[in-house]
């Protein structure tokens, strides 16, 4: 399958009051036509941040300091744009978002002007991309709302955000998305706003609708169970980085990075019952201002290699030929991997008891620059 | 097995909220947020509250802490041979009433005052609870629940903002059982936390309730959650109870409808095994425009014509469990 979107080496600072901080540190990944590719990771792992930049919506404290993001034409031959280098809320950017590359943000209330009827707000980016008349644009409205399922579309174009329930106002934010048929959409958290019976019917939705439409979607996340039932491709992110992607079933077959192994373990699994110990990986993710040498991940790592892990430059990418990348120092010169490096021992990741909790990140992690 | 007695036996708990019909509205209308809810809660046991936002499950645990002013109903917690109707406790019985049940928040972020060190934040509930303590026996209290609690020593120093979200809810845990109280009303405490951090306090929060012999009620919305921790579990729909049984009858055979769909729709962590994830139809009706009878009947697969006149009770169909559904017999001999 051809990239539709390929990012190369993103890289993205912020300026905070109390510094500046890398906040991606050379990104790779790449979507596809037809496929759900599931960004996953903890706040501060820079998966909205990649979703921002694609967009262009970088807020204005952030700056673009290299990389590519190259979107190709979907249709016949071409050559790719990179959106790294269209300026911010140029014509050609503006041509682009809403309507080659559309979102979906997590908090549909927040995202839906109140004063606005769901039909204006639905119909804006086709106003706005295509020179149609009204009664085409209120046909265009009627039509993406019956296909996201909203009942009685006749009645809720002309309703406002705050007359729909919670799973209306998702329906309505994917229709909205979809208005432009875009090739590619972002769904940042779609649904970890919406209750259980709810995102549910949302996920079936996405699903759905990207199988008939065929578009390519970033499907943005952290929970591990929507992963699991929707994606197709999975790309594993921490402090910044891509550091494990694989199909979605190789990935949680074999689980190759100790952060994607330790966030599986650290998961209950319904079903388990209540004897099972939950594995935890230790520490927290470092706060934005701590800049770690090394791999990112190795504070909180069991199977660090010390003087390896620990300083330079983050471990490279090492790619295999079932189509998966890791980047962990376990698979690099020569080394067997995790499985080697865990030898006979059953228990992957030991829950801290009471008391035993490491706090701040080792002495080799504090002020380098990485 | 459970002991005879339990610690907190609620009983036909309401709470009837009075909205206004729309902003300029004289008009008030009653929202009834916990319709008639009635469990018991054993010592040393963790019962489950689980439910979608708007079933009230957070105005029950908020109720049992009187931090809402139940409407009516009754909250009889039994230590030793006394029981106490926590709804009737006012004034200085009230806050005497605190040391014995406390509560964890969702939000980290937003349940602990940024101007405050770690140390004044777990000290404050001690202070105003127990004033007969001295300056060094608080010292050695906050010390002890802190090291308890994973914190370190030199945390007790600093401010919120210096933590993350789960050093943070240890924060509050360890403010929350600092006087020692027997009952820990838990609302959402690991919702707000990444993943890799949610399962340290899952782990803290038993290892606590051993060590102390604590009791807690856990609300969430998270099943495998609720499933790892609770030892039963309620299932609340639109207000009432709709299910209570013993985890891992509940998991494995339930005996609501409801109950069904909502593990239907959790999503597995196993790309192998796609599922239906959306048995139900439709969303959860709001407080304030119930359906008539059974208020889950619009959205049930099962439902028969009394679904839609008459509201059925919460009744024990099978020893530990009750089920508020005409159809619960069936549905339980269908998966026996």
């Amino acid at each position: 399958m051809a990239d539709l979107l390929r990012i190369e080496n993103l890289r993205v600072n912020l300026d905070l009051r109390e510094g500046t901080v890398s906040a991606l540190r050379g990104v790779n990944l790449s979507a596809q036509a037809g496929r759900i590719l599931a960004v996953v990771g903890e706040s501060g792992c820079g998966k909205s941040m990649t979703a921002k930049a694609i967009l262009g919506l970088l807020p204005s404290r952030a700056q673009l300091k290299g990389g590519r993001m190259l979107l190709y034409p979907s249709r016949g031959g071409g050559a790719p744009v990179d959106i790294a280098t269209l300026p911010r809320n140029g014509r050609a950017l503006r041509s682009i978002r809403g309507r080659r590359i559309s979102m979906i943000f997590q908090e549909p209330m927040a995202s839906f002007s109140p004063v606005h009827t769901i039909g204006e707000q639905i119909g804006e980016v086709l106003r706005l991309h295509e020179n149609l008349s009204r009664a085409e644009v209120r046909r265009r409205v009627l039509e993406i709302m019956q296909m996201v399922a909203i009942p009685m579309p006749e009645r809720r174009i002309d309703a406002y955000p705050h007359q729909l329930s919670g799973g209306l106002r998702q329906r309505a934010m994917i229709a909205m998305a979809l208005i432009c048929r875009p090739e590619l959409v972002i769904a940042d958290e779609p649904t970890t706003a919406l209750d259980v019976t709810v995102q549910g019917q949302i996920l079936t939705l996405l699903r759905d609708l990207q199988q008939r439409l065929g578009m390519a979607i970033i499907l943005i996340t952290h929970d591990l169970g929507v992963v699991a039932q929707v994606a197709d491709d999975v790309a594993v992110m921490y402090l910044g980085r891509v550091v494990e992607s694989n199909s979605v079933g190789e990935i949680f077959r074999e689980p190759r990075h100790p952060y994607t192994r330790g966030m599986m373990d650290a998961v209950p699994h319904l079903g388990a019952g209540n004897h099972q110990r939950l594995a935890s990986i230790p520490g927290s993710v470092p706060g934005a201002l701590t800049q770690v040498a090394g791999c990112g991940f190795h504070p909180r790592c069991p199977f660090r290699i010390p003087g390896v892990c620990d300083r330079g430059a983050p471990p490279p990418e090492k790619h295999f030929e079932d189509g998966g990348m890791v980047a962990c120092h376990l698979y690099l010169e020569g080394r067997a991997g995790f499985d080697a490096a865990v030898g006979q021992s059953a228990q992957l990741f030991s829950s801290p008891g009471i008391g035993e909790f490491s706090t701040s990140p080792l002495p080799s992690a504090k002020g380098e620059k990485a | 097995m459970t002991p005879a007695t339990p610690l907190l036996e609620v009983r036909g708990l309401t709470k009837t909220f009075h909205v206004r019909s729309g902003l300029f509205s004289r008009e008030q209308h009653a929202v009834q947020a916990v319709d008639h809810v009635s469990f018991d809660v054993y010592p040393g046991e963790t019962l489950g509250l689980v439910g979608e936002s708007g079933c009230g499950k957070t105005t029950t645990g908020r109720m049992i802490m009187r931090l809402i002013q139940p409407t009516s109903g009754e909250m009889i917690y039994n230590e030793g041979s006394t029981s106490t109707d926590l709804g009737r406790l006012w004034g200085d019985a009230l806050r005497k009433f605190r040391s014995h049940i406390q509560m964890v928040f969702q939000d980290p972020y937003s349940s602990l005052n940024p101007r405050m060190p770690v140390f004044d934040l777990i000290a404050e509930p001690l202070r105003a609870l127990q004033p007969e303590l001295s300056g060094r026996e608080v010292r050695d209290r906050v010390e002890w629940i802190a090291g308890a609690t994973g914190l370190q020593r030199e945390h007790l120093a600093r401010y919120p903002h210096a933590f993350s979200g789960g050093q943070r809810q240890r924060i509050c845990i360890a403010r929350a059982l600092v006087i020692k109280p027997r009952l820990l009303v838990c609302d959402e405490p690991v919702s707000a936390l990444d993943v890799s951090v949610r399962a340290q306090i899952i782990n803290l929060l038993k290892d606590l309730q051993q060590e102390f012999g604590l009791t807690y009620i856990f609300i969430a919305h998270d099943l495998a959650v609720v499933e790892n921790i609770s030892t039963r579990v309620a299932v609340m729909y639109a207000g009432r109870i709709v299910e209570t049984a013993a985890t891992a009858e509940l998991y494995a055979r339930p005996g609501h409808p409801y109950t069904r769909a909502l593990l239907q729709a959790v999503p597995r962590p196993d790309p192998l095994h796609r599922t239906d994830l959306a048995p139900l139809p439709g969303e959860m009706a709001e407080a304030s425009n119930l359906p008539s009878g059974c208020a889950f009947h619009p959205r049930c697969a099962l439902r028969i014509p009394v679904c839609e006149s008459e509201i059925p009770p919460l009744a024990e169909h099978e020893p530990g469990r009750h089920v508020a559904c005409h159809r619960a017999e069936e549905l339980l001999r269908y998966q026996a």
